[in-house]
């Protein structure tokens, strides 16, 4: 039947309700406290009761076995279908497209998701070809930010980019985050604070990176027809993609490989209705400052090359052409990586509801795009008001 | 495998990616498989073709030479690495129209894009029978 056509047949899927746990460094709490928090936030925003959940997703990267169980166990135990999903950093974006394909199919009418996670200081140290982990590792080449750096290096050679534009997407990303109540870091850095900072990989530095962080989100998803029932303002999910990048010497591969984000934001659109000139606002996966860049251009917003002169000319910001992770961002808000999808989605439902406050983009934005990125793979979700 | 003066061998530190020849004034050499069916050459080895599917590798011999794809001064310490910062992690495109993946101890300050360079093989440690372990890095030509 293809994709489109089977997305046509189903039924229209909203966010009816999303909560956050402020995200920081919460070492006294635990996960399934946490997610508590995020879960009652997203409930009460929906206007929904925990018993008329129909099953629930729970995305989380470290120790994910039984979270869900237990997360959910706080708030009854009614039978309900649970399901822990893992796709590291793109946990609890998959989580969400997981419940919108249940809902959609009409399996479920209504359904919660959440994301948590409690981190280490320091390096993340994800997977990697265990066949290959040792030499990697022993070598000096088991580094996520060098990915980043990578890729960020052979865009400076093809285009021109300077690494003060990589460094002015960590300077707008924390100004946005003093206005977010819920970000782990509120204050603002200047050019030179960043460029100057502690070098990581070249052109990155450490306030190019993002934090390790503790946190929860949660959201309820509910077919649009029943979204009557509930007082959140729905706001639907027109659209999404995910998959991996293909085969391709000519790229750095994994996380930023190229071309992939672009083929699957076509999909998405495609299934939303909308070309890249009707996306008002995007939340995308700034796990270094250059992956913004990337992410702004294989989104559509400018031409490949561009993405850095777009950031460094304001087009990026709240109130340029398209804002760009208006919340703070992986680097400001923090990544605590099971739960920074259904972040992301916060943010855009807020925006899209007009309740962003001081952070809010102008002109009554009426869609919104999702960048989630996880061990080399993307997510990309549409939602519209 | 050879044997250094002192009676010692010389092992890679990981198999499967080149070849130390026995004979004398023979160097190491990097090898991977080419797709028999469509040409495609990868390292290291593998046994599924990416580009076309098939299952028809041959393991082959490579130049050694090739051109930096894109690289960055490293000047983290990875926990548990040997190699100490700064240096460069480097994705060189090689003559056969592979990438390895590599790092740059020497001359990592002078880098660019798309500048030639190519493999040598240098002590890394011992094994557990005091064979010298060697590892590959490439240098600009």
């Amino acid at each position: 039947m293809g994709k489109l056509e089977a997305w046509k047949n189903l039924r229209e899927v909203c966010i009816v309700g999303i909560g956050l746990h402020k995200f920081g460094r919460w070492p006294e709490k635990s996960a399934e406290a946490m997610a508590k928090v995020a879960i009652k936030a997203a409930l009460e925003d929906a206007g929904a009761e925990f018993s008329q959940i129909e099953a629930g997703f729970s995305g989380r990267v470290n120790r994910v076995t039984g979270t869900g169980q237990s997360v959910f166990g706080q708030l009854g135990q009614k039978g309900i279908l649970i399901d822990n999903v893992e796709k590291a950093c793109a946990s609890s974006s998959t989580a969400v497209r997981i419940a919108t394909w249940a809902i959609a199919a009409g399996f479920y009418d209504v359904v919660l998701c959440t994301g948590v996670e409690k981190m280490q200081r320091g390096l993340v140290t994800g997977p990697v070809n265990p066949k290959f982990e040792n030499y990697t590792r022993i070598m000096g080449m088991y580094l996520m930010p060098a990915e980043y750096a990578l890729r960020a290096r052979r865009h400076m050679a093809d285009y021109g980019t300077k690494a003060e534009m990589f460094a002015q997407v960590s300077v707008k990303n924390h100004y946005n985050a003093t206005m977010n109540p819920y970000a782990q870091y509120q204050e603002a850095i200047s050019l030179e604070q960043v460029m100057n900072a502690r070098v990581i990989a070249e052109p990155i530095t450490l306030y190019m990176c993002s934090p390790t962080t503790d946190g929860a989100s949660a959201a309820v998803l509910c077919a649009r027809e029943v979204a009557h029932k509930f007082k959140g303002q729905p706001i639907t999910v027109a659209g999404w993609a995910s998959g991996t990048p293909e085969y391709n010497p000519r790229s750095v591969g994994g996380d930023v490989a190229e071309g992939f984000v672009a083929r699957l934001a076509r999909e998405a659109y495609e299934l939303a209705e909308i070309g890249p000139d009707d996306v008002n606002v995007v939340q995308c996966h700034d796990a270094f400052s250059p992956g913004e860049v990337f992410a702004i251009e294989e989104l559509g917003l400018c031409p490949m090359g561009e993405g850095g002169r777009y950031v460094w000319e304001g087009q990026a910001d709240i109130n340029g052409r398209v804002g760009v992770n208006t919340d703070g961002g992986l680097e400001s808000r923090g990544h605590p990586m099971g739960a920074t999808g259904i972040a992301q989605l916060y943010e855009i439902v807020q925006q899209l509801r007009g309740t962003a406050g001081p952070r809010q983009v102008p002109n009554n934005p009426s869609v919104g795009v999702a960048h989630n990125v996880g061990v080399g793979g993307a997510n990309i979700t549409v939602l519209k008001k | 495998m050879s044997e250094t003066a002192n009676g010692k061998k010389q092992v890679p530190i990981r198999p499967g990616m080149f070849r130390i020849p026995d004979e004398k004034g023979r160097k190491p050499y990097l090898y991977g498989v080419k797709c028999k069916n469509c040409g495609t050459f990868f390292f290291p080895v593998r046994e599924v073709c990416l580009n076309c599917g098939a299952e028809n590798m041959e393991e082959a011999s490579m130049g050694g030479r090739g051109k930096i794809y894109t690289y960055t001064i490293v000047r983290q310490q990875v926990p548990g690495a040997l190699v100490q910062v700064p240096y460069a992690i480097a994705i060189v495109l090689m003559e056969e129209g592979c990438q390895v993946h590599t790092v740059i101890t020497e001359g990592w300050e002078s880098l660019r894009v798309d500048m030639d360079v190519e493999v040598y093989f240098e002590k890394m440690g011992e094994d557990d029978q005091g064979n010298d372990q060697l590892a590959y890095k490439f240098k600009a030509i």
